[in-house]
């Protein structure tokens, strides 16, 4: 008796969850060249034999696709567009899926079991299919939208869903690279050999404050970031020992491959011994993101013209400036899961440039650092290239490993195999949206 | 203001895909994981979306300031920036 007016019960719920206006829509955005969809299926909220409540989402697919042939990583992908976050990953072969016998000839159809506080019915939803074959072809884009017909959930043009303003925060931090940061905070220590068998520790502060801003030009966007960059040692006279301030302004066509970004600074040595003033255009050529996955690089190319206002050494005082300069980018970040020391994450940062100068430019001793009589003057190609290993213990805190070697303008003091370890803070700043 | 969910979903897919070239994309992959792997490559889907007739919005007779990404980074998720879209870009007639 007990067992009948279960199953009653659970037809009755199951009766009026379907008889509640919801259902899934399909859609696949490769409709040209994708046969297979995800299609017509229901999403019930049922009772099952226990007291707890769940959502079943019947997924039906064309009969093209052999999901008894599918590859074990293959899984569906469940993300919630209202709040922009992943809700499910669930293994096609997971307990919790089953395919539903059909006939050879009528389409597959799979159902997952979701726990009843997984889904919100006020939001929207996307469901993926990741790892699926195509005649034996991986399937590159198999998604459907789950989209709640209840009237006032429904997003359209004139109604759309409210959605939560989002919170200022600073975000991403140690991830990014030090050109896509506004607050770039790197204490860092090195030892310096003053003379033989006499060597004192140096502390380092690389600082960079940016504040970019968009904005839209012919179609193209333009972003414009005023700057300021300190690099400087308590050491006197030692290396890093410069600074600059600015604007850079990127412009974007509409290939993406190509950038075009024009530099408006003045850089001078920390005590601004020695200051010139340059207008610097360069193209970047960012290479396809699939390339060298994770792996960034960005050749770029161009030059820097100007002159020099401020110099102790005079032949170099008042001279032009024309540099031609090349190089590369490289940038890489590793997450990783929690580790026992806490490191949430590593990344790798790399840059070599070469500086082609066609007018002659100061080259300071840096056997002697403030003693300017003794430098030398000449149009020898200046290179200079870092690498930076970065360990970060929190979004926005970490610890660094940096090696350096080359020559920096305007001093162009050379920097022999330099080898520093510091920590870095590392933010963006979030804007609030309007 | 305001755009359905599902066209701004496919509008950002498709030009995560033009700017990363990484086929086989979901919403809850980061950007950096969908090949936009660099500042310039972060700036560069901005503008796609933002200004190409072809891919971005103004193909679906939509328009965005590029200045509601700005908070956009490399670890976002993709469906993040399909809510700001959905949430932010107008239709062109409505714009004065």
């Amino acid at each position: 008796m007990r067992f009948v007016f279960s199953r009653l019960a659970v037809l009755a719920l199951t009766a009026a969850a379907l008889l509640w206006p919801i259902s899934l829509a399909a859609q696949s955005s490769d409709r040209d060249t994708l046969s297979i969809v995800l299609a017509q299926a229901a999403l019930r909220q049922v009772s099952l034999s226990d007291p707890t409540k769940h959502w079943i989402v019947q997924i039906q697919f064309s009969s093209a696709l052999s999901p008894e042939n599918l590859p074990p990583d293959a899984r569906f992908e469940l993300f919630d567009l209202t709040e922009g976050r992943g809700v499910a990953v669930l293994p096609v072969a997971s307990p919790h899926n089953s395919a539903v016998a059909q006939s050879p000839d009528l389409p597959h159809i799979f159902e997952i079991t979701l726990a009843i506080d997984s889904l919100n019915s006020v939001h929207s939803y996307v469901l993926y299919g990741v790892g699926f074959l195509f005649r034996g072809q991986p399937v590159d884009d198999l998604h459907a939208m789950l989209q709640f017909l209840h009237p006032s959930a429904t997003p359209s043009r004139s109604n759309p869903i409210s959605f939560p303003a989002p919170i200022p925060t600073l975000q991403e931090g140690v991830a990014a690279s030090k050109d896509d940061s506004d607050i770039y905070i790197n204490g860092e220590a090195d030892f310096v050999t003053e003379a033989p068998g006499s060597t004192r520790g140096n502390a380092i502060a690389e600082v960079k404050l940016s504040v970019p801003f968009f904005t839209n030009w012919r179609r193209e966007l333009q972003v414009f970031a005023p700057q300021f960059s300190l690099d400087a040692s308590t050491v006197q006279g030692h290396n890093p020992n410069s600074m600059s301030f600015g604007l850079t302004w990127d412009s974007f066509t509409p290939r993406p491959w190509l950038i075009v970004r024009k530099d408006f600074l003045v850089e001078s040595t920390t005590n601004f011994q020695l200051s010139d003033s340059i207008f610097a255009p360069e193209l970047r050529l960012p290479l396809p993101g699939n390339w060298l996955r994770p792996f960034a690089i960005v050749p770029f190319a161009g030059g820097e013209f100007g002159g020099n206002f401020n110099s102790p050494f005079r032949p170099s005082s008042g001279s032009p400036l024309a540099r031609g300069i090349f190089g590369a980018d490289l940038t890489a970040f590793f997450h990783l899961e929690k580790t026992r020391v806490g490191i949430k994450g590593i990344g790798f940062e790399a840059q070599w440039l070469r500086r082609v100068l066609g007018e002659p430019e100061i080259e300071v001793d840096s056997a002697n650092p403030g003693d300017y009589s003794s430098a030398i003057f000449g149009r020898n190609p200046r290179d200079h290239a870092f690498a930076k290993v970065k360990f970060a213990f929190t979004d926005t805190f970490g610890f660094t490993v940096s090696y350096e070697q080359g020559q920096l303008p305007p001093s162009y003091q050379f920097v022999h195999n330099l080898v520093k370890v510091g920590l870095l803070y590392q933010a963006q700043v979030k804007a609030r949206h309007q | 203001m305001g755009m359905d969910l599902l066209l701004a979903n496919t509008v950002v897919f498709r030009c995560v895909r033009k700017v990363g070239r990484v086929p086989s994309i979901t919403a809850s992959d980061e950007l950096r994981q969908a090949g936009v792997a660099s500042p310039d490559h972060l700036h560069s889907l901005i503008n796609v979306i933002c200004n190409d007739e072809f891919s971005g919005l103004p193909h679906e007779n939509y328009s965005l300031d590029p200045n509601c990404l700005r908070d956009i980074t490399l670890a976002t998720q993709i469906g993040t920036v399909s809510q700001i879209v959905a949430q932010n870009a107008a239709p062109d007639e409505e714009r004065p």
